[in-house]
């Protein structure tokens, strides 16, 4: 399942000149099934917005946005919603877990949504994977800034996905538990054979990228 | 939906904080929805009480009426043609019927040496749908040998409690008064005839002594002494007597009737105006009662809104989500509905109790209004839910 964006631009960066050199704005981008991305923008050049884009919360943007053979623009909400639930993993810049739920709760919610199982020791062995075994059953809304950030990497990769999209993913990891997480990204993704698209700050060499942008 | 996701999903919606607003705006619910049920009951009661209808024919009351006769309106005092009319266009008014007189001297007699009577008599007739007891054999034609008579029931008191005591004269049941025979004397236009009669029946309604119309018809022919004047009593059939309207009407033409059975409509307009005011308050507890109704459900839904959001981000169907949501907070504001329309007939039982011990008689039920009422409004919270549910979901 390709995406392919054809001349979009976000309105609000539409006045904007630093736009105009961006890779991905008002270009043709084709990427590819399976294929590892790496996008690096700074800070105010529309990271978070494309990742919004590509799940279709927001379409405040011209040109136009494939994902397979549909326009985002042109999908129905319940189409949009199956997307989201059996083609998308991501994990979102500002995490998005419910601070009520466990992290397992949080975990099973995403898992349970598609009706698609996946087992129970499937996750425990991601969560010790990532290190954050022990804190399964506490309330997100406890746990420290990264634990959550690993939290919500578990729940991405806890359904299955044609495409994973990771917004700043690390960005309150230390060395040691990025290792783990990049790891555990790398085999789910290859498993699962799906794409990647990493959004970050900086360049980087976490994983073997096929294409990279600056946004 | 699955059974671990339905848990998740209500664990998510139903947390503390949602627990307490659903709590306090289940109270407000119920609040408003008896304050509003209240307002409708309260109306039908007032109705039940004031429009006699539901009592049926037994509380129709028949009112003879006849111009107030003054020192300037002797011996002319019969009704116009326009006044008899207007009272038929009442809308209180169901019937009316003429009181027509004799115009012939009646002498009634027994020539009985245990039991001799004579007194000086004067018929009337009304149609036979005003008589309240009307007599199988109520019809005469030329040629009978026995003219029937109705004698009020208030003559036989009199004759029986006082005349009777006082005379030293036997007393006389309703079925002995039935079995006598007496001689009827017409006299008139300068001839006479004896007729027989007998009584073939006792009203309470009308007090006077009636015979066929058939046998006035053919006696005032035979023996008028005068030429046939306009009627100075009719009869009116009507289920209110006590409506202003009426009274107001008979005041104006100078008419007048028994003012024992009219007598409570001087506080009928007092009342009419408390009802008035009653349904006013009404209105605006029903007012009151949907915008707490509508804050309800913004509060249920609406503030729930961060996570119905989530659920949409993560991928949950908007159609799936809208039928749990609809699941989690119908059945709780359905159930306060009922416990509403529950409160309402324990209320209505007390009332009806309370008024019953004062003789105003109300229905222990609550009235099928507001059951429809009660109807209209969960299918109102129905859609208003659906409609909450719908904005969230669609807004981003």
């Amino acid at each position: 399942m390709d995406i392919r964006l054809q001349h979009l631009m976000p309105l609000p960066l539409q006045d904007q000149p630093l736009a105009k050199d961006s890779d991905i704005w008002e270009k043709d981008i084709l990427l590819s099934a399976g294929q590892q991305i790496k996008i690096t923008a700074r800070s105010g050049r529309g990271k978070t917005t494309l990742v919004h884009f590509l799940a279709g919360l927001r379409n405040d943007y011209t040109g136009s946005t494939y994902i397979g053979n549909k326009n985002l623009m042109n999908r129905a909400p319940e189409d949009l919603a199956q997307l989201r639930r059996e083609e998308l993993g991501i994990v979102f810049q500002d995490l998005r877990l419910f601070p009520e739920l466990t992290i397992r709760e949080n975990t099973e919610l995403k898992k349970l949504l598609p009706r698609i199982p996946i087992s129970e020791n499937t996750i425990e062995d991601m969560a010790a994977e990532l290190g954050i075994n022990t804190l399964l059953d506490t309330p997100a809304g406890i746990c420290s800034y990264g634990e959550q950030q690993r939290g919500a990497i578990l729940r991405a990769l806890s359904q299955p996905f044609r495409w994973l999209i990771l917004d700043e993913p690390f960005s309150h990891l230390d060395e040691t538990n990025k290792e783990k997480a990049i790891g555990l990204i790398s085999t789910v993704v290859n498993q699962q054979k799906a794409g990647m698209i990493l959004l970050d700050l900086e360049p980087d060499n976490h994983f073997t990228y096929h294409q990279q942008f600056q946004l | 939906m699955q059974q671990e996701l339905k848990y998740l999903m209500g664990k998510l919606l139903n947390n503390r904080t949602g627990k307490w607003r659903a709590g306090i705006g289940s109270i407000g619910l119920w609040i408003a929805a008896v304050l509003l049920l209240a307002a409708v009951q309260l109306h039908s009661n007032f109705s039940y009480l004031l429009d006699k209808e539901h009592v049926g024919d037994a509380d129709t009351t028949y009112l003879i009426i006849n111009r107030q006769l003054n020192n300037n309106n002797l011996n002319n005092t019969t009704l116009q043609e326009e006044e008899i009319e207007q009272l038929k266009k009442l809308p209180e008014v169901t019937a009316v019927g003429t009181v027509q007189p004799a115009y012939f001297k009646a002498i009634l007699s027994i020539s009985n040496s245990q039991f001799p009577f004579q007194t000086d008599a004067s018929f009337e007739t009304v149609p036979s749908g005003f008589i309240d007891q009307l007599p199988s054999n109520w019809d005469w034609k030329e040629g009978d040998e026995i003219v029937p008579v109705i004698l009020p029931s208030l003559y036989l008191d009199l004759y029986n409690f006082q005349f009777a005591l006082a005379q030293q004269l036997p007393q006389l049941s309703p079925e002995i008064i039935k079995m006598l025979t007496f001689n009827i004397t017409i006299l008139g236009a300068g001839q006479s005839i004896v007729l027989k009669g007998r009584v073939v029946g006792l009203s309470d309604r009308i007090q006077s002594l009636l015979v066929p119309a058939s046998f006035m018809h053919w006696a005032n022919q035979r023996y008028a002494t005068e030429n046939k004047r306009k009627p100075s009593r009719v009869i009116i059939k009507t289920k209110d007597a006590s409506s202003p309207q009426l009274n107001q009407f008979l005041q104006k033409n100078q008419l007048r009737t028994d003012q024992e059975k009219t007598r409570f409509s001087q506080y009928r307009q007092v009342v009419n105006w408390v009802a008035a005011i009653a349904g006013f308050s009404g209105l605006l507890l029903l007012a009151f009662a949907l915008l707490v109704l509508s804050l309800f459900i913004q509060l249920s839904i609406t503030g729930r809104k961060e996570q119905i959001q989530l659920l949409l981000q993560l991928g949950a169907g908007p159609a799936q989500l809208s039928r749990f949501l609809f699941q989690q907070f119908f059945p709780l504001q359905a159930g306060m509905i009922i416990l509403a329309l529950l409160t309402l007939s324990l209320l209505q039982w007390m009332l009806q109790e309370m008024l019953a011990k004062q003789s105003i008689l109300l229905s222990p039920f609550i009235s099928l209004y507001t059951l429809g009422s009660a109807i209209l409004l969960l299918l109102a919270i129905g859609l208003m839910n659906r409609r909450a549910i719908h904005t969230t979901i669609q807004s981003k």
